[in-house]
């Protein structure tokens, strides 16, 4: 998978392409660890500043929700972690920051891969119906350093080169990667760079103006809207159209058993 | 105090991000607190109506993770923060982060509220003992709602 050397993540092409005020000032790159949230973490106690990003060629343990693994084998994908300290945005309010690092992840995904992509709620993002990302945001809060709101950890891992039989069976029919998908493989430097420099900005918005000021364009963006799905999340799961998205990020299903519903977590299905 | 420095007041509380203020002046104690609207989770609104909108609030405390509670019991009840699903420990499978008769101290997590793939872990202010973990874990849980009640220590 990662025997050829130019799959090496190039951190110096990385750093000085990079053109982003805060994003990924600094960037620390580790050949394999746990998790790059961890590590974040580990770095936000010793008071890393906003915007801190440790990247990863491998990540031995990387999470998604609730204790499901990311698989983030070596050389292929963009495994990594940005600090985030929002200010003055409520904790209720911070749930759809997820959806727009989704939305920044879709549009560098389509310059830098030239392919179009949707963000399947709430944050994952696809390629032709196929999972090539997903997020896990933690809040912490740490003393003495956290005064003025909780740090954010936005963990990505983004499938950028892995070809298609090197997924696990069990990702098979859902997963895919840029390579996988449109037959080109791309750099995950540049990738990086471009997601970092479009979320940026939508970020400030976020914070300044709120999810509002964001959610026309991730609208249009929306997969499988006015497809039949199922949501589901733990032992309660539900049938429904895809409706709309609110204020608030959540999602509105137009189910047959219970009306329309509004759904603040879970994970959705494809159906038809 | 007159009622136009507390109209004043009223208005300079709006202004800012204050949630709740209390005053004692002389013989006039008051109190001015924000009504947020509740979000909803997975209640069905009738099929062709407008889509679902939150719903005027009860007064439910707006920002803080803890409240005294209205019932007499010396108990402070930890109330969620935002709407989303319950979880009382890490990852399905791992030791829950507290149990019943568990001692606490301030900062320790309680629990994570998770919605929208966000993780949001609720800790403790005070240090105490756990009286009753009131939610199921994987529950859903609306904003403000009572999770677990803490004696304090």
């Amino acid at each position: 998978m990662s025997d050829n050397p130019s799959l090496i993540f190039d951190l110096a092409e990385f750093r000085q392409q990079l053109k982003t005020a805060r994003l990924g000032h600094p960037t620390e790159y580790f050949p394999r660890v746990k998790s790059t949230s961890d590590r974040v973490l580990e770095m936000a106690r010793r008071g890393a500043p906003e915007g801190t990003l440790v990247v990863a060629e491998e990540q031995t343990a990387g999470r998604g929700r609730q204790g499901a693994v990311w698989h983030s084998p070596p050389g292929c994908g963009i495994w990594a972690s940005v600090l985030l300290r929002p200010r003055n945005v409520p904790i209720d309010q911070m749930p759809p920051l997820s959806m727009c690092a989704a939305y920044a992840v879709t549009k560098a995904i389509e310059e830098v891969a030239e392919v179009s992509s949707k963000i399947k709620w709430p944050n994952d993002v696809l390629v032709n119906n196929r999972k090539v990302a997903g997020f896990m945001i933690e809040t912490k809060t740490v003393p003495g350093v956290t005064d003025e709101g909780p740090c954010v950890i936005l963990g990505m891992g983004i499938n950028v080169n892995q070809k298609a039989d090197e997924f696990p069976p069990e990702l098979q029919n859902t997963a895919g990667s840029l390579l996988s998908i449109t037959g080109k493989s791309v750099s995950r430097p540049l990738l990086l760079q471009r997601i970092l420099e479009h979320f940026e900005p939508i970020y400030e918005t976020f914070v300044n103006s709120g999810f509002e000021s964001i959610l026309g364009e991730i609208k249009s963006r929306l997969a499988w809207r006015g497809h039949l799905v199922e949501l589901s999340d733990g032992d309660y799961s539900v049938q429904g159209h895809v409706l709309d998205i609110e204020n608030d990020g959540s999602l509105v299903l137009d189910t047959i058993e219970e009306g329309w519903v509004v759904m603040y977590t879970g994970s959705l299905r494809f159906l038809r | 105090m007159g009622i136009e420095e507390i109209l004043k007041l009223i208005e300079t509380v709006q202004e800012t991000d204050i949630q709740e203020l209390e005053v004692s002046h002389g013989d006039w104690k008051f109190r001015i607190a924000r009504m947020l609207p509740v979000p909803v989770q997975a209640i069905p609104a009738s099929v062709g109506t407008a889509p679902p909108i939150a719903p005027q609030a009860p007064a439910v405390p707006a920002a803080g993770e803890v409240t005294e509670p209205a019932a007499t019991h010396p108990y402070i009840e930890v109330v969620s923060p935002m709407v989303g699903t319950f979880y009382r420990s890490p990852e399905p499978g791992s030791d829950v982060f507290v149990n019943e008769n568990d001692k606490v101290v301030p900062g320790q997590t309680l629990c994570i509220i998770e919605a929208m793939k966000l993780m949001n872990p609720i800790q403790s202010e005070i240090k105490g003992r756990v009286v009753e973990i009131l939610v199921e874990n994987a529950q859903p849980v609306e904003y403000g709602q009572p999770l677990i009640l803490l004696e304090p220590v």
